[in-house]
């Protein structure tokens, strides 16, 4: 019957480099890499006062991010510094979402049938991996800007000092119990921010896999709007998580000024 | 019955419960946007953009139900 190709989550390991496994996603992650170093340096070295076609669409896709990170901050020289991070954030994902479309990728075939590139986000580690990033950053930022403050937005036992009646105390304790579900609340900003890019880019794959495994008659014209709508929901799937990554960092950097 | 027909039966389930309250939500986001749009047309460019974040943002309770039934199907 259906002819569906092994999904697997796990991604497939390629060669092992002394006790060290390189697995195809995080090869692809490298390949994504150097062509996004390359793309960047070969822009950089060829900027003009009359820019080119490829100049005017990277410069727009500046001022975009950082006319969002300027009404995010409301400081021109915080939103200077944390741009690199989005940008980069960003074009690392648009660039790794699409890898597996550019032809001839997902053709190269291992004699014992695994592939050897695949796409870079649909491996849960990437996403997880950029998710601890922004948390990172985003704490790292609002610790050292006030380390008492920050500290104070998520374990507020001075509440109990300032008691001086019945009411109080029930606030304190109130005020304690939203602490811990901050706390919890920023945990799960990470895994809903890794499971968002994860979930999306892994369900395009599988999607169009079965879609082209159903028969022999839906391999050609069929998955078409399946790849575009995953092409699509990689694309807007990126700029979430650089939005939103934005507004962790911003959020965290405005709650302890 | 057998833990297999469980694992697809869970499988299912969560994916066709998870995908009821994003389906709620994504279709208000896009009405309420549709009713901005029409009522001041200027905006639309700036309501489009705002309106596929938030959509990408209801989208994610979906989202988790695809990978809890992902993982049920293909790691469990």
């Amino acid at each position: 019957m259906a002819n569906i190709p092994t999904i697997s989550v796990a991604p497939e390991a390629v060669t092992t480099i002394g006790d060290y496994t390189l697995s195809n996603a995080m090869l692809s992650s490298f390949v994504v890499f150097a062509i996004l170093a390359v793309f960047m340096i070969v822009l950089k070295s060829r900027l003009k006062l009359v820019p080119s076609r490829t100049q005017v669409a990277m410069e727009g896709l500046l001022t975009f991010f950082y006319s969002g990170l300027v009404d995010a901050y409301g400081s021109e020289r915080r939103a200077q510094k944390h741009l690199p991070l989005i940008l980069g954030l960003f074009l690392f994902i648009v660039l790794a979402n699409q890898f597996t479309i550019i032809p001839f990728v997902q053709s190269i075939i291992l004699e014992d049938g695994t592939f050897f590139f695949r796409n870079p986000t649909a491996h849960f580690s990437l996403p997880i991996a950029l998710a601890i990033i922004v948390f990172l950053v985003s704490h790292i930022i609002a610790f050292t800007t006030a380390p008492m403050k920050h500290i104070g937005n998520f374990i507020r036992i001075g509440m109990f000092f300032k008691v001086r009646s019945f009411k109080d105390l029930g606030n304190a304790f109130l005020e304690n119990f939203l602490a811990i579900l901050d706390i919890i609340g920023e945990f799960a900003k990470v895994v809903s921010l890794a499971a968002r890019l994860f979930g999306n880019v892994f369900a395009g794959t599988v999607m169009v896999a079965v879609i082209t495994g159903l028969s022999t008659y839906t391999q050609f014209v069929v998955p078409l709007p399946f790849w575009i709508l995953s092409i699509f929901s990689g694309f807007i799937q990126a700029l979430v998580f650089a939005i939103l990554a934005m507004s962790f960092i911003s959020g965290m950097a405005k709650s302890v000024e | 019955m057998e833990a297999e027909a469980a694992k697809l039966l869970a499988a299912g389930l969560c994916m066709g419960l998870g995908a009821i309250g994003p389906g709620i939500g994504e279709g208000v986001v896009a009405g309420k946007a549709i009713e901005a749009m029409s009522r001041n047309p200027k905006m639309a460019d700036k309501i489009l953009p705002n309106m596929l974040l938030g959509m990408a943002i209801t989208e994610s309770t979906g989202i988790y139900a695809l990978v809890i039934s992902l993982i049920l199907l293909f790691v469990v």
